[in-house]
C-alpha cells in the first residue's frame, strides 16, 4: 500500500519524526517496502500567468510572454512551448532558481533579446505528467506561490508491504492508529462526520443475506454535476497511493476507502429503482461487470440486485456496468455496508477482476465505520458535485457473527512461558490498551475484547505476538533451550548419498541440479512412461511436463555445455521422478552422463573419446558398495542404442540402466558424438549388514590363463557369473583381460582370455588348481559353446 | 727396492686420479693389485728378500698396497656417487608441469551449502526429515493453517497439476508428515526443492528451502531468537554478526517473524528467512497437545544462504549448470 507521507503526517498534532516511524513500523510488521520523494530538489519556482505573448521577431519557434508572479513587475521570459498561451498560469522558474540536476536559471540573450526566467514543463521539475509543454496550473493557482508549496512536492510516496492479516492497516486511519500504538505520538481526535436524520425512504431496502452483510448503509442523493474533473488535492490524494483519478464520485468513493478503510460504491440511481436487495446468488445468474466482462455467478456469491431483481454489483467486488456511475449521472445511491470476510473470499479471483474493495473486504473492514464513511462521502459529494441528500436507508444485524468479539483471558504465566521471558503486567497492559483492546486483569490472568477493526486476533498466541511486536521483538532476550538428549543414529540415506557424491566428484563427476519440469519437446523423447506422466495445469516457459526420469535435464545440461565449447563432459544428478502423483510414485533416483574425450587436452598424451566401459566402471564401483553388480544386455526405452543398453542389476534386483545414447538423436539434439548414461533407483541402494573381515592369506597367489573361442552374442559377465556360481573355494578373482576377433577367427566368433587368480592358506599346486581349471574350461565349453584356444 | 716401491706408488696414485669411470677404474686396480698386478708382484718377490729383511719388506709392501686401495675405494666410491648424480640428472623431469588424468569433478553449491546446514543443525540433534514434491492441498496449505480462498495463499504463486494437487511450495508439509509419525520432543530438519510460479533474476521456478522444527514442552520465543541467531553465526562463520526479528504474519507460526542479517559492507539488512512459534491450529493437525507443548518453526532458502556465502549474483546460474560455474565450488 503507497501512502503520501504528508498525508499521514496530516492525522498527528506533533511533527512526526519520520526515521523513527518509518522504523517502528518496519519492526512491528508493516514493512516499509519503498520511500521515494514526489519531486527531486529544485527551488525558485512560483506560479505565474502570461499575460502577453508574441512572437520572437528573430525565431518562428520562440514567443516573448510578459508573466505576471505577483510582483510589481511583469517578468519577460521568452518560451518555446506550443501550448504558451495568454491567461495560462504556469511554473515560473526565476532568476537563480536551480532547476533538477543543478541547472541554474540566469538572464539569458536568446535571438538578441534576454529572457528573465524560463517557463517549465512538468517534466523539468522532475514531475512527468505525459503532457508536452509547459503544466499548465489550475485558474485559481494563487500568482507567486512557490511551486514546490502549491503542488505539495515536499512529500514522500512511502509503499508498505501489509501482511494478510492487517487488513485493519490499508487506510490512512489505520496505519496512523498503529502509528500511535507504536509511539508516543498522539492521534488528531478524530472529526466525527454525522448525516442528518432523514425521514423513511422510498428506497426499500432488503437484507436477505443478513449474516454475509450484516450491516447495509445507503444514501441517495439526487442533482449532482458529476461533469467536470475532482479538484486538485483530491486527484493528487489518489495518484500518491496508486489509484488514477476517474470522474468526482468515483474519486469521492476510493478517497474514503483510502482514508478510513471503508471500500464504498456508488450506483447510479436510475439503475436501482425502488429496492436494493442484497442476497446469495443463484447458480449461473449473469452480471456484466464495470469491466464489461459477463461472469455467471456461483450460488455462494453474495449481491446487491435492483428493483427488477437483476444484479447490479457482486458486493464488495464489482458493480455492473450498466449501474455504474458516468459523467451524465444525476442522481445516485452511495452503499457502506459490512460483508463478511469468508463471503468475498476468492471471488475477485474467481471471477477475474481486480478490485481494491474485495482485497479489503476479503481482509476484513471495521463493521463499526459504515455511517462514518457514508458522512464522510456525503460531504465530499456536496462540496464537489453539489447535491441533495434525499434519504437514507439502514440495516444492521447486531447478531451476525462478524460482530462477534469474543473474550481472550490468558494467564500471566502463558505469556511469559511462550515468550520465555517475564514483562512487567504494566507493560504488558499498557501495549494491549494502546492498541484499542479492553483489558481487565487480576493477580493471574487478564481478559481482554479487541477492538473491531481487528480481524486477526482471536487467540492467546495471537495476544502474545501484539505484545511483543509492539514492545519489539529485538528487546526479547536470546535464551539457548536446555539439551537433555543422546547421540542420534548415523542417517544411513544421508550416508549412502554422501559417499555415491564423493566417488562420482572422484570420478570427475560435477552435480547439476535441473527443473523437475520439462518441456514437451523433451518429455516426448526422453519419457519412459507417456501414460503416467504429471502434467501441470500451469506452468512457466513451457515447462509443463514432471519429469519421470532424469534424462531430460542431464541432456539438456549436456546441450548447454556443449555451446558453452566444453568436450569432456562428466555430470551427475539426485534427484525426485515422478511417475504420478502418490508419495510412493515419486522415488529418487541417481543419473550421470559421460561425454567427449576421457580427460582435458594435456601434453604427451591424446585424450581418446569415452565409450561404454568408462561408464560401465565408474557404475559398479559405485554399487559393490552396496552388494553385487551385473549388467545384463536389455532393450528398454527407445531413446537407448539398442546394442548399447545393459540393465543393471544389484544383488539380483534390476535397479536401472547403462546406455549410450540412441545415435539418431544426436542431429536432432545439436550433439556431434554419443554421451553414456546410467540411471539408477537410489531408494533401492542400501548398505549390507556389516560382514565381519575374513583373515588375509600370507602365501602366495598363484595364476592361470585360460582363453576360449566363443560366439560373438556370448556376454562374458554372464560366463563369469556362472563361474563365480561354482563356489571354487580357492578362486579369488577371475577378469579378463583380452577380447580379440578377426585374424583367423571367423566372422562370428570372438576370443576371450581369463586370468583366473587362486589362493588359500597353503602353498597351491598343479594338483590343487587343475581339478579347478577342468570345471571351468567344462563349463564354458559345455554351457556356452565355447572352445579351448 | 724401497724406491721402486715408492715411485710404483707415486705413479699409481697419479694414474687413479685420471680415472673417470668404475671400468677404468678395475682395470687400473688389476694392473696394480690384481693377481698379476704391479704392487702384488713386489709381494711375490717376497721369497727373493733376506729372511731377516722379509718382515721390514713385507711390511713396506702391504703400506703400500693398504695406502694405494684405500685411495682406490675412495675413488670408486667417489664415482659410484658421481654415477647416480649423472643418473638423476639425465632422469630430471619438470614437476611443474600439470598432472594428467581426469580431473575430479564437483558438488554442486546448494548442496554443499545444504551439507554445512546438516553438519551444524545435527550437533543440536536434529535428524533430516523427506517428503514428496507433488502434494496434496491438505498438506500444503490445510494443515498449515492455509484455509481455502484465503488471502495468506496469494503469498505462494502455486503450480497445479491437471488432478489438482500442488507442488509443495515450500517444506513446511514435510513437518506435518513428520509429526503425524513422531510425538514430542520433535527436532527436525527438512531440505528440499519447493516450486512457485515466478522466474527472473531473483526468483526461481524451483528453488530449494530448508524448514526446522523444534517442539517439546516450553520452549520459547527466546529459545527460536537464541537457535537462529547462533545458527546464522555459525554459518557464516562471524561470531559478531548482527540478527534481527522483525514482526511479520505466517498463517502456520504465531508470533511470527522475519529474519534480516546485518551487511557490513552495504550497510543494510537483508531478509533471510521466516519464524515463528507454530500455531495451535497447526499442532492440532500434527495431533500434538498445544497446551503441553510448544514449538517453533524456522525456514529459509539454501539457494539464497548460498549465494550469499559463495557471493553468487544471480540465482540463474544456479541451475544452468554451466560446467566453469560447478567446478569452482570445492567445499
Amino acid at each position: 500500500m503507497k501512502i503520501s507521507w504528508n498525508h499521514l503526517q496530516n492525522l498527528f498534532d506533533d511533527q512526526l519524526d519520520k526515521t523513527l516511524v518509518l522504523e517502528r513500523l518496519t519492526m512491528a510488521g508493516l514493512e516499509v517496502e519503498d520511500e521515494n520523494p514526489i519531486a527531486p530538489q529544485f527551488s525558485g519556482v512560483v506560479v505565474g500567468q502570461v499575460v502577453e505573448c508574441n512572437k520572437h521577431p528573430d525565431a518562428d519557434k520562440l514567443s516573448l510572454c510578459k508573466v505576471d508572479i505577483g510582483q510589481n513587475e511583469l517578468l519577460s521570459i521568452i518560451c518555446g512551448a506550443t501550448n504558451v498561451a495568454v491567461g495560462i498560469k504556469i511554473p515560473c522558474a526565476t532568476i537563480g532558481a536551480v532547476l533538477p540536476n543543478n541547472f541554474i536559471i540566469t538572464e539569458r540573450k536568446m535571438r538578441g533579446i534576454i529572457s528573465y526566467g524560463m517557463l517549465c514543463a512538468g517534466d523539468e521539475l522532475g514531475c512527468p505528467n505525459g503532457v508536452d509543454g509547459l503544466l499548465i496550473l489550475p485558474a485559481d493557482a494563487p500568482l507567486g506561490m512557490d511551486i514546490r508549496q502549491y503542488l505539495d512536492l515536499d512529500d514522500l510516496i512511502i509503499e508498505f508491504k501489509i501482511t494478510p492479516n492487517r487488513g485493519d492497516c490499508l487506510s490512512y486511519r489505520g496505519l496512523a492508529r498503529e502509528v500511535a500504538a507504536l509511539t508516543n505520538y498522539k492521534l488528531k481526535s478524530v472529526v466525527n462526520y454525522s448525516l442528518p436524520e432523514l425521514d423513511a425512504s422510498d428506497l426499500q431496502l432488503v437484507v436477505e443475506a443478513n449474516n454475509e452483510c450484516p450491516n447495509y448503509a445507503g444514501l441517495v442523493m439526487h442533482q449532482i454535476n458529476n461533469q467536470h474533473q475532482s479538484p486538485l488535492w483530491l486527484q493528487r490524494q489518489l495518484e500518491r497511493s496508486g489509484i488514477r483519478p476517474i470522474n468526482p464520485l468515483v474519486d469521492i468513493g476510493n478517497y474514503v476507502m483510502l482514508e478510513l478503510g471503508q471500500p464504498l460504491h456508488i450506483f447510479d440511481l436510475n439503475a436501482i429503482g425502488g429496492q436494493i436487495k442484497v442476497r446469495l446468488a443463484q447458480e449461473n445468474e449473469q452480471i456484466t461487470l464495470l469491466d464489461d466482462k459477463t461472469v455467471k455467478l456461483t450460488a455462494d456469491s453474495l449481491i446487491i440486485t435492483n428493483y427488477a431483481n437483476q444484479a447490479v454489483a457482486i458486493a464488495g467486488v464489482m458493480g455492473s456496468l450498466n449501474s455504474g456511475v458516468s459523467s451524465i449521472t444525476q442522481a445516485i445511491v452511495i452503499e457502506s455496508a459490512s460483508f463478511d470476510p469468508q463471503i468475498i473470499q476468492g471471488k475477485a479471483k474467481y471471477y477475474g477482476v481486480s478490485s481494491e474493495a474485495a482485497f479489503r473486504f476479503e481482509r476484513g473492514v471495521d463493521p463499526q465505520i459504515t455511517k462514518l464513511a457514508l458522512a464522510l462521502a456525503q460531504q465530499l459529494v456536496s462540496e464537489i458535485c453539489g447535491g441533495q441528500i434525499d434519504q437514507q436507508i439502514n440495516f444492521t444485524n447486531p447478531h451476525a457473527k462478524l460482530f462477534d468479539k469474543p473474550v481472550i483471558e490468558l494467564t500471566w504465566l502463558e505469556i511469559s512461558r511462550l515468550i520465555g521471558q517475564e514483562l512487567p503486567q504494566a507493560t504488558i497492559t499498557q501495549i494491549l490498551l494502546a492498541l484499542g483492546c479492553q483489558v481487565t486483569s487480576c493477580a493471574d490472568k487478564l481478559q481482554l475484547t479487541v477492538p473491531s477493526y481487528r480481524f486477526d486476533l482471536k487467540i492467546k498466541q495471537d495476544i502474545i505476538e501484539e505484545i511483543i511486536r509492539v514492545y519489539g521483538y529485538d528487546r526479547i532476550e536470546a535464551k539457548l533451550p536446555v539439551l537433555a538428549q543422546g547421540l542420534n543414529y548415523l542417517d544411513p540415506k544421508l550416508t549412502k548419498t554422501n559417499l555415491i557424491k564423493q566417488i562420482l566428484v572422484g570420478y570427475g563427476f560435477s552435480e547439476i541440479i535441473s527443473y523437475a519440469f520439462i518441456e514437451e519437446k523433451y518429455a516426448k523423447l526422453f519419457a519412459n512412461n507417456s501414460k503416467y506422466l504429471v502434467k501441470l495445469q500451469n506452468s512457466i516457459a513451457g515447462l509443463a511436463v514432471m519429469r519421470d526420469n532424469l534424462v531430460a535435464g542431464l541432456i539438456k545440461s549436456l546441450q548447454y555445455n556443449v555451446n558453452r565449447g566444453q568436450d569432456s563432459i562428466r555430470l551427475f544428478e539426485v534427484a525426485r521422478v515422478f511417475n504420478g502423483e502418490d508419495i510412493a510414485q515419486q522415488p529418487i533416483n541417481l543419473a550421470g552422463l559421460i561425454y567427449g574425450f576421457n580427460q582435458a587436452k594435456t601434453w604427451n598424451m591424446p585424450p581418446r573419446e569415452v565409450d561404454f566401459y568408462d561408464l560401465s566402471m565408474v557404475v559398479q564401483q559405485l554399487l559393490e558398495h552396496f552388494g553385487s553388480v551385473k549388467i545384463t544386455s536389455a532393450q528398454a526405452y527407445p531413446y537407448m542404442h539398442p546394442g548399447r543398453c545393459g540393465e543393471i542389476h544389484l544383488n539380483n534386483q534390476a535397479i536401472g540402466y547403462i546406455w549410450q545414447l540412441h545415435p539418431q538423436l544426436l542431429a536432432e539434439l545439436g550433439l556431434t558424438s554419443a554421451p553414456y548414461l546410467f540411471e539408477i533407483k537410489l531408494d533401492q541402494l542400501e548398505f549390507p549388514q556389516v560382514v565381519k573381515s575374513t583373515s588375509v592369506s600370507k602365501f602366495q597367489k598363484v595364476t592361470r590363463d585360460l582363453a576360449f573361442i566363443l560366439d560373438k552374442q556370448i556376454e562374458v559377465g554372464q560366463i563369469i557369473q556362472q563361474i563365480n556360481l561354482l563356489h571354487l573355494t580357492e578362486l579369488t578373482s577371475c577378469n579378463v583381460f583380452d577380447i580379440f576377433s578377426g585374424g583367423n577367427l571367423a566372422s562370428h566368433q570372438k576370443s576371450v582370455a581369463f586370468n583366473l587368480v587362486f589362493q588359500a592358506n597353503r602353498t597351491l599346486t598343479d594338483e590343487d588348481i587343475n581339478p579347478s581349471l577342468e570345471q571351468i574350461k567344462q563349463l564354458v565349453i559345455e554351457n556356452f559353446g565355447g572352445s579351448l584356444r | 727396492m724401497q724406491q721402486q716401491l715408492t715411485s710404483v706408488l707415486t705413479t699409481g696414485l697419479s694414474e687413479l686420479q685420471q680415472i673417470n669411470s668404475l671400468s677404468e677404474l678395475e682395470l687400473l686396480r688389476t694392473r696394480y693389485t690384481g693377481k698379476n698386478g704391479v704392487i702384488t708382484s713386489f709381494m711375490q718377490q717376497l721369497k727373493q728378500i733376506e729372511p731377516e729383511q722379509r718382515k721390514e719388506y713385507g711390511a713396506q709392501v702391504n703400506a703400500v698396497k693398504l695406502e694405494f686401495e684405500t685411495a682406490l675405494n675412495q675413488k670408486k666410491q667417489a664415482l659410484i656417487e658421481q654415477e647416480l648424480v649423472n643418473k638423476l640428472a639425465t632422469e630430471t623431469i619438470d614437476v611443474s608441469l600439470s598432472g594428467r588424468g581426469t580431473a575430479q569433478g564437483s558438488l554442486h553449491p546448494v548442496n554443499l551449502t545444504l551439507n554445512r546446514l546438516i553438519s551444524l543443525f545435527a550437533q543440536l540433534g536434529f535428524v533430516v526429515a523427506d517428503g514428496p514434491e507433488i502434494e496434496t492441498d491438505y498438506y500444503n496449505f490445510k494443515a498449515l493453517n492455509i484455509p481455502d480462498n484465503h488471502p495468506a495463499r496469494a503469498m505462494q504463486d502455486t503450480f497445479y497439476t491437471q488432478n489438482g494437487n500442488i507442488l509443495r511450495t515450500h517444506t513446511s508439509p514435510i513437518q506435518i508428515r513428520f509429526a503425524e509419525q513422531t510425538q514430542p520432543p520433535i527436532k527436525v530438519i527438512a531440505p528440499g526443492r519447493v516450486y512457485r510460479v515466478d522466474m527472473d533474476a531473483t526468483h526461481s521456478p524451483m528453488f530449494h528451502q530448508m524448514e526446522l522444527l523444534w517442539i517439546d514442552q516450553g520452549i520459547s520465543f527466546a529459545n527460536l531468537k537464541a537457535i537462529i541467531i547462533d545458527f546464522m553465526r555459525k554459518f557464516f562463520e562471524d561470531d559478531n554478526l548482527a540478527v534481527r526479528f522483525r514482526a511479520s504474519f505466517f498463517p502456520f507460526t504465531e508470533p511470527s517473524a522475519e529474519i534480516d542479517i546485518y551487511f557490513a559492507k552495504t550497510g543494510k539488512w537483508l531478509e533471510v528467512g521466516g519464524c515463528g512459534m507454530v500455531h495451535p491450529n497447526v499442532l492440532q493437525y500434527m495431533n500434538i497437545d498445544a497446551e503441553q507443548f510448544s514449538g517453533f518453526a524456522f525456514g529459509f532458502g539454501i539457494d539464497r544462504l548460498a549465494m550469499l556465502k559463495y557471493g553468487i549474483t544471480d540465482l540463474r546460474l544456479m541451475f544452468d549448470n554451466d560446467l566453469d560455474f560447478l567446478t569452482q565450488f570445492k567445499g
